[in-house]
């Protein structure tokens, strides 16, 4: 009857009023249940497990009468014998891959399983280095084992040429027999044969992260919770950007110490909060560890904006010892809307880190903030930050 | 791609041609309106399924579940979406390639043929009046949601719990619900009939039926769950309305629920068709085309693909009445040419169900390679299909069954109500009509002796096995009720009460 175009008018906004619902009551769900959140998933660590990450989906569940799993199902296509088993797989196929029941009651978890290199991609591709951390990304050399480029008769064993050996001792043995010599004795020495690598110098980056998080009484784990999801992103762009990256996780309270990724994201310590402190330890590890003739270092910290005032003055002299070091330095103050701790009111007077740090703005092109309230958040205010820059070198560039 | 680049005038060059060929084949769908819609529009009506649809946090949910799932190419977009209105409405996605759309378009007239011409469709839904129908439910809701008087959190509530019930609908579609009042008469009618000629062959307690309770509610069971809460349980007039205004929105969509497999099978055997009719077609159509096509019937895997099963099943009627081979001529009597017919009358009048049964044939069970299986615990505890039956003389039949139990209305269990005490204590009693199949009732699904062992040890059941979310569905219904239900199950051959009170706890009553 009619053929239209419909598709330049503004989409329905039926939906977003209903997504929005959605959101909230998973919110409300996941806010409830949080701890278990933060524990079962290792953000950081998925790559470690045959680089695979698990994205959920999660979704409020809608509860139905269903039948039990043991009902008669009909599938198509493939032969089979009566009696052969299958797998049954991460989920129940008839279900669109749902994660197996049991696991989560209550919740509605779509497991999504991909690559980190897609999650990468998708995350990344239109975003590159910033200029102003291109510009420093240091190359260093590094000794390469290239490829096998020949046979020698010396090597570690573990390189034993197999066939280079067994021939070397079928050439010997006939020339020995030819000769009316002895008969085969076996390998000796002489025979072994091994490969040859060549040994390169290659150009490499390296790259260190260093996550610095308050773990004070205030960061509770809905902070913390958004803390760890902006430094796996971080770590993760680091990454694929460099071929070689570390990570360095310091918490500090009123003191600070270098810890690993497990304590790091699951330890809730009481006390004051002296942000310096962390500081001064990553400018330690920076000397000791991490020369910035040989690595790039990306400092990050992330705290809910609260320091002991009089540490504010110490928090500046460290914070510019370490921008001149590191690639990027940068500032994260987590206010989550669900958390059970107001964040500081601008009202009251009482600076937090973010406006202590500020002024250093104008002076250090390679400092960075972000704010983050929800998980939503946290990527865009990635984004942001990553492009700003890239922008501001741009204009730099034009003048 | 040149492919890409067509406009509405394309488009419209193309739809009249597709019509014509849909009109030699006789086919008569309902005229359609075709509307081009971009990503975010599509994802919207397939969330909503109606242009216009009120307000739920569910519908919310498919879209961003979509949404996120398409983003990692988990799940494709549909190209198109019809809807079952007079004239039909089409949504088509904006970046199909032109073959697609053609594609496209000669599949909507298929749907729309058969929306137009089966009897449930035809019978049950008032396609003429659909759109203002859901229209008017959007603004009741909507009025509902701005009633000061009524709080945001209780419409919700009364949705989740409405949509928990919503596939309960009754079994026989079309039966007209029946007041109580006709429905007392035709029961007392029904005693005062003269005993029949053989009646003194049957045994004695059908002889002489049970006396009527006149004053029982229900009077017969009742399977419209939505329905009766409506008109039982102790509501405000708007909370009957969103009850009833669910049960009617479910019913729209219960011949769809129906005919899923006959309806997609016979949009894309006549696409297929209407396609390789069209004259005058590029020859990189016909390549777009076999990719297309080809992704579109691929066999389902550990599912039925109803394009697949139905498409099949269609192509199978009109070969064996269109042209039977010697056998069938002479053991049916088929004289051949009678495709066309014979198409049309099953199409006028078959649902999935008998669909299945009547022309999902032995031979074709083996040349789709179709095999029944179950879950299963391994020794080892691991979890794993088990293939039971293939197809051979002794599956076929097997299969076929098992097919037929996955269509329609048998997707769902069938529930009703058998006594709501309505004169004593207001107990809903609800009960499962089992059907070889068990509800999903303990989380983790345990053998009931181990259930039973946890609540000798325990005396109810905690931590790790619960009462899975059948539990959560009758507190849904007792929110609705305000009195305690129970639920009449078989579990593991034995019988089995689920019953939840009045503070929404939920217990268990074994044998």
């Amino acid at each position: 009857m009619s053929i239209r175009d419909y598709s330049r008018e503004s989409a329905g906004q039926r939906a977003g009023r209903d997504r929005k619902r959605h959101r909230d009551k998973c919110r409300e769900a996941i806010r409830q249940g949080l701890a278990r959140l933060v524990a079962e998933q290792d953000i950081i660590g998925a790559d470690r497990k045959g680089k695979k990450a698990s994205f959920r989906i999660r979704a409020f569940p809608e509860f139905r009468f269903t039948f039990g799993r043991k009902t008669d199902a009909v599938g198509s296509g493939s032969s089979q014998k009566r009696g052969d088993t299958f797998r049954t797989g991460k989920g129940d196929p008839r279900k669109g891959g749902r994660a197996q029941a049991g696991s989560d009651p209550g919740d509605d978890v779509y497991e999504v399983e991909v690559t980190l290199e897609d999650v990468d991609a998708f995350l990344f591709d239109d975003l590159e280095l910033p200029d102003f951390l291109v510009k420093q990304l240091r190359q260093i050399p590094v000794p390469d084992r290239g490829g096998m480029t020949g046979i020698t008769r010396h090597g570690a064993l573990s390189r034993l040429h197999r066939r280079g050996t067994v021939r070397t001792r079928l050439r010997r043995t006939q020339a020995e027999e030819f000769a009316g010599g002895a008969a085969d004795d076996g390998f000796i020495d002489d025979d072994l044969r091994f490969r040859r690598l060549s040994e390169r110098v290659r150009m490499a980056s390296n790259a260190v992260l260093i996550c610095m998080m308050d773990v004070s009484g205030s960061m509770d784990d809905s902070k913390k919770f958004l803390a760890r999801v902006f430094f796996w992103i971080l770590y993760r762009f680091v990454q694929s950007k460099y071929e070689h990256a570390e990570l360095v996780f310091i918490t500090h309270h009123a003191t600070a110490r270098e810890v690993n990724e497990e304590e790091f994201f699951h330890t809730m310590e009481s006390g004051g909060t002296i942000v310096s402190s962390a500081y001064e330890l990553a400018l330690e590890t920076i000397a000791h560890r991490y020369s910035p003739d040989e690595w790039n270092i990306y400092a990050f910290h992330i705290s809910d904006g609260d320091n002991w005032q009089d540490d504010n003055r110490h928090v500046i002299e460290t914070a510019r010892k370490l921008l001149e070091c590191c690639n990027l330095f940068g500032y994260g103050q987590v206010n989550p809307t669900d958390s059970f701790y107001f964040p500081v009111a601008p009202s009251m007077q009482w600076s937090t880190v973010f406006d202590v740090l500020r002024p250093l703005e104008g002076e250090f092109p390679n400092i960075g903030f972000v704010k983050i309230e929800t998980k939503e958040d946290v990527y865009p205010q990635f984004r942001e930050l990553m492009t700003r820059e890239k922008v501001k070198g741009v204009r730099h560039g034009a003048s | 791609m040149a492919l890409h680049d067509w406009t509405i005038a394309d488009l419209e060059a193309w739809d009249r041609r597709v019509r014509e060929v849909v009109q030699s084949f006789r086919l008569t769908p309902y005229p359609v309106d075709f509307r081009i819609y971009d990503y975010e529009q599509m994802l919207d009506m397939h969330a909503y399924h109606m242009p216009f649809r009120y307000s739920h946090w569910s519908f919310g949910k498919t879209y961003d579940v979509q949404r996120t799932l398409k983003h990692f190419e988990l799940t494709s977009l549909a190209y198109e979406m019809v809807v079952n209105t007079n004239p039909a409405q089409a949504f088509c996605w904006r970046d199909n390639s032109l073959p697609l759309h053609v594609l496209v378009m000669a599949h909507v007239y298929g749907h729309s043929d058969f929306f137009a011409n089966n009897v449930w469709f035809r019978t049950l839904t008032n396609a003429a009046g659909a759109l203002e129908l859901f229209r008017a439910h959007a603004d009741e809701i909507a009025a509902y949601s701005e009633d000061p008087s009524i709080p945001f959190d209780r419409i919700e509530a009364l949705m989740d719990a409405a949509h928990a019930l919503m596939f309960h609908r009754p079994r026989i579609l079309g039966r007209r619900r029946e007041t109580p009042q006709r429905q007392r008469a035709r029961l007392v009618e029904s005693r005062r009939a003269e005993p029949g000629e053989w009646d003194h062959l049957k045994p004695r307690d059908e002889r002489v039926p049970p006396p009527l309770e006149l004053d029982r509610v229900p009077l017969e069971p009742d399977e419209d769950l939505l329905r009766f809460l409506a008109e039982y349980a102790p509501l405000q007039d708007w909370e009957r309305r969103v009850l009833e205004i669910v049960a009617k929105e479910s019913d729209y969509f219960m011949p769809n629920v129906a005919t899923k497999v006959m309806n997609e099978g016979w949009a894309t055997f006549w696409h297929d068709r209407i396609f390789h009719a069209l004259p005058e077609r590029p020859a990189e159509f016909d390549v777009e085309y076999a990719d297309k096509m080809s992704g579109v019937v691929v066999p389902g895997g550990l599912r039925m693909n109803p394009y697949h099963i139905g498409w099949h099943i269609w192509t199978d009627i009109y070969r064996r009445w269109e042209d039977p081979d010697p056998q069938e001529r002479h053991d049916w009597g088929r004289r051949g040419g009678e495709g066309l017919e014979k198409l049309f009358e099953v199409r006028d009048t078959e649902d999935d169900a008998s669909f299945i049964a009547n022309y999902l044939t032995d031979e074709l069970i083996a040349r789709l390679k179709l095999f029944r299986y179950q879950w299963a615990r391994e020794a080892d505890g691991q979890s794993v299909y088990r293939v039971l039956d293939v197809p051979d003389p002794e599956g076929y039949e097997k299969i076929r069954r098992a097919a037929v139990m996955q269509v329609g209305n048998n997707l769902f269990p069938m529930l009703r109500v058998i006594d709501a005490n309505y004169y004593h204590d207001r107990t809903l009693i609800l009960e499962h009509v089992h059907d070889g199949r068990d509800l999903k009732i303990f989380e983790p699904e345990l053998p009931l002796r181990d259930v039973r062992a946890i609540l000798r040890e325990k005396g109810e059941l905690s931590g790790e096995v619960l009462v899975s979310e059948t539990g959560e569905v009758l507190k849904h219904i007792q929110s609705i009720w305000k009195n305690p239900l129970v639920l009449q199950t078989r579990y593991d051959g034995t019988l089995l009460a689920l019953r939840c009170d009045r503070e929404k706890r939920i217990t268990v009553e074994i044998g």
